[in-house]
C-alpha cells in the first residue's frame, strides 16, 4: 500500500469558507481596464517569480501570519485570487483570510495562468527558472523506479492537506510555496521523484531543485492524479 | 563577351561590398565578446553552429555599450528568439510547453550557443530530444516508435501526431478539451493511415480510415459531434499501437472489453465483438456484413429496376394518352373540378389523414437528420445538421421523429388486427383479408400488374381497380418490412449496450448496415416512385390533395377506381360516401403542405443524387 493517509490539520478545519466569485480572463479584462484590481498569485514565490500577470503580488494559499497584506487595500477593493495552474485550491486558507477579513469583492480567476496566457496576454518573468530535462517516470512504473535508482527518494510538493489525505509511502513534503525556505533539508546524493498532483508544476520544482545543485531528478507523470488512475 | 565579364566583376564587387564587411564587423564583434567568453563552446563552437553566421550582438541586441557590460553594469536580457524565428515563436505563443510550464525556446534547444543540424534522421532525433522529458516505454516499445527507430521515416514520430511548436493544450479533467483532443487526434491518425502512398509503402490497408468512417463512430464524429463517439485514441489507447494479438494491445480481446466499457458503461462482454473498422480484416465478421451488403444491394436494385422502370413506362403511357386526347380536341379543366359545391366521395377518415400528416412529418425529420450522418463527408452534411440547431439536436429529433413513427407503426398494426377480427370475429378472417378493402395483395393484384403492362405497351387497357391498388398496397406493406428493419435496426444502434446482453456485437455493424441502407431505399422511394404514383403522374400532376381533404371527385373514382365505384353502386353503399367538397382552408392546407413536403422531398434526393454521384 503505497498511499498513506495521516488525517488533517486541525487550523485547516476552523476557518470559514470562501465567497470568491469565479472570473473569466475576458471579464477580468474589462475590470482591470475600468477600475483598480489587485491580482493576487498565490502559487508561491518560485512559481510566481517564474511567470505572472504583470502587476500581480507573489503570496501563497497558506495565509499571512501578519495579515500585513490586507493592510493596504480598502475593504471594497476589487481582489483577484490566481493561480501559476489551472485552478487555485478550493481549501486556499489566504482566501478564507480575506473574506473573513471583510473584503466583499473576491474574485478567483477562472483556469488561472494558463488561461490568461491562452488568450494571448502577456506575463512577467521576474526571475524566470530556466528547466531542466527531468525524465517523467509512468506511474505503472513506479516500483520498478524505486528499485532500479540508487538511493531513491519521493517528494511531494503538494500542499501540506493534500499531503496529509494520502502520499506515497516515504515520500516526503516539500510544499511549493515553501520549498525555496526548505530545499536545503533535502539530502544530497538522493535520486529525487517530485510529485504533485497533477504534473503542473513538479517540472518547475525538478529544475529549481536542479538550480540549487540537486542531480537525478525525475518526475512523477501525470502526478497523484495519474499515480491514483494507474492503480484503479 | 567583354560586357558580359565587366557586368560579372561590377556584381562580385558590389556583393563583396555589402556582405564581406558585415561578415567581418559580426566576427570583429565576436571576437570582442571571445576576450571575456573564451570558453570552448564561445571560442569554437559557437562558430560552426547553426548561427555561426550571426554575431554574439545579433542575439543578445541590449549589449549596445560594451563597457558596461564589460564591467557587470548590464547584463543581458533574455534573448528573443523571435526577432528572426518570427513564424514559429507566433505558433508556440499557443503551445503546451508556453501555457503550461513558461518554458522558453531554450529549454529545449538546449547548448544553443553550440546548436547544429541532427546527424541522424531527423524523427529519431526528434523522437531522442523529446523522450529527454516525456516517459517514452509505451511510444518505444509499442509502435510507432519502434520503426521510426528502425528507421522509417513513415513511421510517426512526437511531432506528427502533437506538432511542432503548436502543441494543444488539453485538459483531460475538461469535457470540452477531452472532446477537442478527440477530434484533433483522429484527423493526425487519419492524415497518415488514409494516405495510400504511405499505406502500399508499409504495407498497410487504407481500409482502416475508411471504414471507421462508415461507422457511427465516424460518421457522428464526421458532421461535427465528437462529444458521444469513440475517436482513434479512445481504442488505441495512449501511444500503445500495438497488434491487436498482442496481449500487451488494448484491442486485444482481453483487453477490448475494458476500452469499450469507458464508454459504453452497460454491456454485455460480447459486445466487444463490434467491429469499429467493419470489414477491414476479412474474417467471420467480415462474411457476416458481406452477406448483409450483398442482401441489401439486391433489394434496392430489385425494387427500383421494378418500380422505375414501372414509373417510366407509366409516364410515357400517361403522356401519350394526353397527346391522343389532346389532338382528339378534349380540353382538361382540373380547376373546375375542386369547386365545393361539387359532391365528392369520402375516402380517408380523419384518423388516417392526422397519421399521414404525422407520417410525412416524421419521416421527413428523420431523413432530415439521418441523411447528414449517412453522408457525413458531403459538403451539405454540416449544414443540414445545423439546420436543426447542430448534431446534439439534431441527434434528439431524429429519435422523436422515430418514436413518433412507432407509435404510428403500432397504431397501424392495432387498426389492422381490428380490421381483420371485428369485435374478435374470427369468422371470414380470410375474406377480409383478401378482400376489396384489404391492403394484403391477392390474386387480383397479379392480374393488375399484367394488366398495366399490357397498357403500358397498348396492348390493352388500362386495369380497373378496387379501393387500393397494387402500388398503393406495396406502399403500405413496404412500411411494415421498413419499419421493422430500419426500427429495429435503429433501436439497436440507440442502445447497442442493452442489445449486446441478446446478440453479439458484430450484429451492431449488421444493423448500421441495414438501418443506412433502408433507409436508403425509403427515401428514394417515396420521393421517386410514390411522388410520381400519387402526385407527378400527369392526370394528377401537380399534387393529389385527397391524402389531406378525405375526398375526391366521383368523376375520379370512376376513373381511377372503377370496380369500386361499380361496386359500390352495386351494393347502394356510394350514396353513403357522398360528401360535400373539401372547405377553402382544407383545400389551402392541402395545396401548402402537400406541395412543400413534394418539394422538400425533391430537394432531399436532390441531395441524395449529389452524395452518390460526387463523393
Amino acid at each position: 500500500m503505497l498511499l498513506v493517509s495521516t488525517g488533517l490539520p486541525s487550523w485547516s478545519q476552523t476557518s470559514k469558507p470562501a465567497t470568491a466569485v469565479p472570473i473569466d480572463v475576458k471579464a477580468l479584462q474589462e475590470m482591470m481596464r475600468t477600475q483598480k484590481v489587485t491580482l493576487l498569485n498565490v502559487s508561491g514565490l518560485i512559481v510566481c517569480l517564474d511567470a505572472k500577470i504583470p502587476g500581480s503580488l507573489c503570496l501563497s494559499c497558506d495565509g499571512e501570519k501578519d495579515g500585513s497584506i490586507f493592510s493596504f487595500p480598502p475593504k471594497d477593493s476589487k481582489i483577484v485570487f490566481y493561480a501559476g495552474r489551472a485552478s487555485v485550491d478550493p481549501e486556499c486558507e489566504l482566501l478564507k483570510q480575506v473574506s473573513a477579513r471583510g473584503f466583499t469583492s473576491v474574485y478567483v480567476l477562472s483556469g488561472g495562468l494558463p488561461a490568461w496566457r491562452q488568450a494571448g496576454l502577456p506575463v512577467v518573468s521576474e526571475k524566470r527558472i530556466p528547466r531542466v530535462s527531468s525524465r517523467a517516470v509512468d506511474p505503472r512504473h513506479f516500483s520498478a523506479w524505486q528499485k532500479q535508482v540508487k538511493n531513491p527518494l519521493v517528494i511531494d510538493v503538494r500542499s501540506d492537506k493534500a499531503y496529509a489525505a494520502g502520499h506515497l509511502d516515504g515520500a516526503l513534503n516539500f510544499p511549493m510555496p515553501r520549498l525555496h525556505l526548505q530545499y536545503a533539508d533535502i539530502p544530497l546524493g538522493q535520486t529525487l521523484l517530485i510529485v504533485d498532483e497533477d504534473e503542473a508544476l513538479s517540472f518547475l520544482a525538478a529544475s529549481y531543485l536542479a538550480r540549487k545543485g540537486f542531480a537525478n531528478i525525475s518526475i512523477l507523470k501525470g502526478g497523484m492524479t495519474g499515480y491514483r488512475r494507474g492503480a484503479k | 563577351m567583354k560586357n558580359i565579364i565587366s557586368i560579372g566583376t561590377i556584381f562580385i564587387a558590389t556583393v563583396c561590398f555589402i556582405f564581406l564587411p558585415a561578415q567581418a564587423g559580426a566576427q570583429a564583434r565576436t571576437a570582442s565578446c571571445q576576450s571575456c567568453h573564451s570558453d570552448q563552446v564561445f571560442s569554437s563552437d559557437f562558430a560552426s553552429s547553426v548561427h555561426g553566421n550571426n554575431s554574439c550582438t545579433s542575439c543578445h541586441t541590449d549589449i549596445d555599450n560594451l563597457a558596461l557590460h564589460s564591467s557587470g553594469d548590464k547584463k543581458s536580457n533574455p534573448v528573443r528568439c523571435a526577432s528572426c524565428h518570427n513564424e514559429i515563436a507566433t505558433s508556440y505563443k499557443a503551445d503546451v510547453h508556453t501555457i503550461e510550464q513558461n518554458m522558453t525556446c531554450a529549454d529545449c534547444h538546449q547548448k544553443i550557443h553550440a546548436i547544429k543540424k541532427a546527424d541522424q534522421p531527423v524523427k529519431i532525433a526528434i523522437t531522442e530530444q523529446c523522450s529527454r522529458c516525456h516517459a517514452s516505454e509505451d511510444y518505444a516499445l509499442m509502435g510507432h516508435g519502434k520503426a521510426v527507430l528502425a528507421g522509417n521515416a513513415d513511421s510517426a514520430t512526437c511531432t506528427d501526431c502533437h506538432n511542432l511548436h503548436n502543441i494543444k493544450s488539453y485538459h483531460a479533467a475538461s469535457e470540452k478539451e477531452r472532446v477537442a483532443q478527440r477530434e484533433f487526434y483522429t484527423y493526425k491518425c487519419k492524415s497518415c493511415h488514409a494516405d495510400k502512398d504511405i499505406a502500399k509503402r508499409n504495407n498497410l490497408s487504407t481500409a482502416v480510415a475508411d471504414t471507421y468512417d462508415r461507422t457511427y463512430h465516424g460518421k457522428v464524429l464526421q458532421v461535427g459531434f465528437p462529444q458521444r463517439v469513440a475517436g482513434c485514441p479512445d481504442c488505441h489507447i495512449s501511444h500503445n499501437t500495438l497488434k491487436a494479438s498482442d496481449p500487451r494491445s488494448s484491442l486485444h480481446p482481453d483487453n477490448l472489453y475494458k476500452s469499450c466499457k469507458t464508454c459504453h458503461t452497460t454491456m454485455h462482454k460480447r459486445f466487444a465483438l463490434f467491429d469499429a473498422h467493419p470489414g477491414a480484416i476479412k474474417g467471420k465478421t467480415y462474411r457476416a456484413l458481406h452477406i448483409a451488403e450483398i442482401f441489401m444491394i439486391g433489394l434496392l436494385a430489385s425494387v427500383f429496376a421494378f418500380f422505375w422502370l414501372h414509373t417510366v413506362l407509366w409516364w410515357r403511357r400517361a403522356y401519350l394518352d394526353k397527346c391522343i386526347k389532346h389532338k382528339a380536341g378534349f380540353i382538361e379543366n382540373p380547376l373546375a373540378s375542386e369547386c365545393q359545391d361539387e359532391k365528392q366521395i369520402q375516402r380517408f377518415t380523419l384518423t388516417q389523414r392526422v397519421m399521414h400528416v404525422l407520417l410525412i412529418l416524421s419521416f421527413f425529420t428523420l431523413a432530415g437528420t439521418g441523411l447528414p450522418i449517412k453522408y457525413s463527408e458531403t459538403a451539405w452534411a454540416k449544414v443540414l445538421v445545423n439546420m436543426w440547431g447542430g448534431p446534439e439536436m439534431s441527434g434528439i429529433f431524429h429519435r422523436i421523429a422515430a418514436a413518433v413513427l412507432c407509435l404510428l407503426f403500432l397504431y397501424t398494426l392495432w387498426q389492422s388486427i381490428r380490421f381483420l377480427f371485428p369485435n374478435w370475429q374470427w369468422r371470414g378472417w380470410t375474406e377480409r383479408l383478401f378482400g376489396p378493402d384489404s391492403l394484403f395483395p391477392n390474386r387480383k393484384d397479379l392480374q393488375d400488374i399484367k394488366g398495366m403492362f399490357f397498357w403500358f405497351f397498348g396492348k390493352g387497357p388500362m386495369p380497373k381497380f378496387d379501393h387500393w391498388t397494387y402500388w398503393e398496397k406495396f406502399d403500405f406493406l413496404a412500411v411494415f418490412w421498413g419499419m421493422t428493419a430500419i426500427g429495429l435496426s435503429g433501436f439497436m444502434l440507440w442502445f447497442p449496450g442493452a442489445f449486446s446482453y441478446v446478440v453479439p456485437g458484430w450484429i451492431i455493424n449488421i444493423a448500421t448496415i441495414v438501418h443506412s441502407e433502408e433507409a436508403f431505399l425509403a427515401a428514394v422511394f417515396i420521393f421517386t416512385v410514390h411522388f410520381f404514383n400519387n402526385h407527378i403522374v400527369p392526370n394528377k400532376f401537380p399534387l393529389e390533395p385527397n391524402v389531406f381533404t378525405g375526398r375526391y371527385r366521383l368523376e375520379a373514382m370512376r376513373e381511377e377506381r372503377q370496380l369500386e365505384y361499380e361496386r359500390l353502386l352495386a351494393e347502394g353503399k356510394l350514396d353513403s360516401l357522398k360528401r360535400e367538397g373539401p372547405g377553402l382552408w382544407a383545400q389551402l392546407f392541402a395545396s401548402v403542405f402537400g406541395l412543400a413536403s413534394l418539394v422538400l422531398g425533391l430537394f432531399l434526393l436532390g441531395l441524395i443524387f449529389w452524395a452518390v454521384l460526387f463523393y
